[in-house]
């Protein structure tokens, strides 16, 4: 098994509706680890079709086997990306506006004459991961993979850099009992083994995160002299970290279910 | 033609299905040549970021957001299209295209390339990333706010002893600010590299106002493609920063100049495969017969009617008038 610790920057504005209210959409200041992993192999282990259409279109698939773009590619490789946490971010409010092709279309307010639709057709007000931000994430594999220097993530596809370090074996023990998480995680991926005590929730879509949690089951330990050389290099990392093992895509769905 | 036959083997026939790891980047700078407004909130938009990968100072910056550049250069692309009646702009006809609305035709080299959404009714990826430019000088160094008026015809603020009030003052960009870019195009055809390179040489207004001012230039600095994703605009616009070393308001043949060199060594730390790299001398002669198709008509027709031709086969069997509707593999 190969750790990969990765810090992102975002080279642009990175945008997600997490939260709609009215006319201003807000975006969560964590990264999802499913946004996260379409944005790494999402040309590369899972299939990425240009065309949207059908019964599919409207409908989350991650974790379908019958919608061609689920997450379920990854976990035969061994592959898991963790929830990106904001080290250093800040937002930026932009408005947006579609174009007509007069080049001029006024934008058309909540029941305005010609707004036909109960929600204002063209226009928002976004609120952005200002460009700049700095995340950090882990990334377990089966075997050592290329990782992008350069993935694109959000609804505007913002250019994000890629830094990623392998973390060295010696500096991972791997342990059982009860341990802290401070890293984010997203509860639907932890396998049953994995008994989830303490827990702050980030509400997001489509699954809510956890972050500051208190788990009990199998986990590797970073820490060590090793980890203190890895780490010498990245001032954000802490002396110890702990980070839940047997994480796949759907791990406690997929129990459930069969 | 000799650069572009050298080119034309790299492309597939078709538009795929699936994306694949065919990109061509189009580095560009951008520069102003009036006096562009790029606002959404009232005020010129802006951002603070690093001045250069090695310089930590922090700057302001003018922003070009990514929906300000590819509007202005699709609708140059749709103009060319009606130009030669491959679309319409008149809604009772057979081949009618809607931009940005539910009756986008889902077929023309605009809907396929640059994309669609149309909620239920599904929608086509954008084929071709733009990412938010910025400026190479500061905020403060490139801007300046006018007073504009609208005078009556006597050319007077007074009219019959009334003052007008169409008098307002509002930030514009200087001319021969740069906004260095690169524009990524995934999985084209031949044809479809044409079209938005096209699309880039020939637009020449950005922003507001689109047609007072806002003129500007995109010069061409580097045509490549790859196996995947190369720098951002926002490092090479630091990277530019970094080598002139202060001289922000160089010339732009020296500027085009310098930006060749941050190119090339900033190519040489990305992972990545290049098949094809046109700059400088193959690229002004590359580009020279791009106008050539261009300028001619029925060259010009003919490879528009071939474009036309590979996006409504794209449609037909994937997109919005296949049968077979993707979204699931048809295997599973």
């Amino acid at each position: 098994m190969v750790l990969y610790y990765c810090q992102l920057t975002l080279h642009d504005n990175v945008f997600f509706a997490t939260r709609e209210m009215g006319i201003l959409y807000e975006t969560e200041q964590y990264l999802h680890n499913w946004a996260l992993s379409y944005a790494f192999f999402g040309d590369t282990y899972i299939p990425l079709s240009y065309a949207n259409l059908g019964q599919y279109i409207q409908k989350p698939g991650y974790l379908d086997p019958k919608f061609e773009q689920n997450l379920l590619y990854l976990n035969p490789q061994g592959i898991y990306v963790f929830p990106g946490f904001p080290q250093r971010y800040f937002y930026q409010i932009n408005t947006f506006k579609a174009a007509q092709v007069n080049y001029y279309g006024r934008s058309k307010k909540f029941g305005e004459k010609g707004a036909s639709r109960n929600y204002p057709i063209n226009y928002g007000r976004a609120k952005e991961l200002g460009v700049g931000s700095e995340y950090s994430t882990y990334i377990y594999s089966k075997k050592e993979i290329d990782l992008p220097r350069w993935i694109r993530l959000g609804k505007w596809m913002a250019k994000v850099k890629v830094d990623s370090h392998q973390i060295p074996d010696s500096a991972i023990a791997l342990r059982s009992g009860t341990y802290a998480c401070h890293h984010p995680l997203n509860p639907l991926d932890l396998p049953e083994s994995q008994e989830i005590l303490l827990y702050n929730r980030i509400v997001m879509p489509p699954v809510s995160l956890i972050a500051q949690a208190q788990l009990s089951g199998e986990y590797c330990e970073l820490k060590g002299d090793d980890w203190d050389r890895f780490r010498r290099d990245f001032p954000e990392l802490k002396a110890e970290v702990c980070l839940p093992v047997g994480v796949a895509y759907g791990a406690r769905e997929i129990a459930n279910v069969s | 033609m000799t650069q572009l036959n050298a080119l034309k083997n790299e492309f597939a026939n078709d538009f795929p299905r699936l994306a694949s790891g065919h990109y061509v980047h189009f580095i560009l700078l951008r520069h102003s040549q009036s006096f562009p407004v790029f606002q959404t909130d009232g005020v010129l938009n802006t951002a603070r970021t690093q001045a250069g990968i090695n310089t930590t100072d922090t700057i302001s910056r003018l922003v070009l957001f990514k929906r300000k550049q590819t509007t202005p250069e699709r609708l140059a692309g749709r103009e060319l299209l009606r130009s030669v009646s491959l679309i319409s702009g008149d809604p009772d006809a057979e081949n009618y295209c809607q931009y940005n609305g539910e009756k986008s035709c889902k077929q023309c080299p605009d809907c396929i390339i640059y994309g669609f959404a149309i909620g239920d009714s599904g929608s086509e990826r954008s084929k071709v990333y733009s990412d938010s430019a910025f400026s190479l000088s500061s905020y403060e160094q490139s801007h300046r706010s006018f007073i504009f008026n609208g005078p009556s015809e006597a050319g007077t603020m007074s009219e019959g002893g009334q003052m007008r009030n169409a008098i307002n003052e509002l930030d514009h960009v200087l001319p021969e600010v740069t906004f260095p870019t690169v524009e990524t195009l995934r999985d084209p055809t031949y044809e479809g590299f044409l079209y938005v390179l096209g699309n880039l040489l020939r637009t020449r207004r950005y922003g507001a106002q689109e047609t007072r001012t806002g003129t500007m230039r995109n010069y061409p600095i580097a045509i490549l493609l790859t196996d995947g994703e190369i720098f951002s605009n926002l490092y090479f616009t630091q990277a530019l920063y970094d080598e002139l070393k202060g001289d922000l308001n160089a010339p732009i043949a020296d500027l085009k100049t310098v930006a060749n060199t941050v190119v090339n060594r900033l190519l040489e730390d990305e992972p990545i495969r290049i098949s094809h790299k046109l700059m400088g001398n193959d690229l002004e002669q590359f580009l020279d017969e791009v106008s050539e198709i261009y300028k001619d008509e029925e060259q010009l027709t003919e490879m528009l009617a071939n474009l036309y031709e590979q996006t409504e086969t794209y449609c037909n069997h994937y997109g919005a008038k296949s049968s077979k509707r993707s979204g699931k593999s048809g295997k599973k």
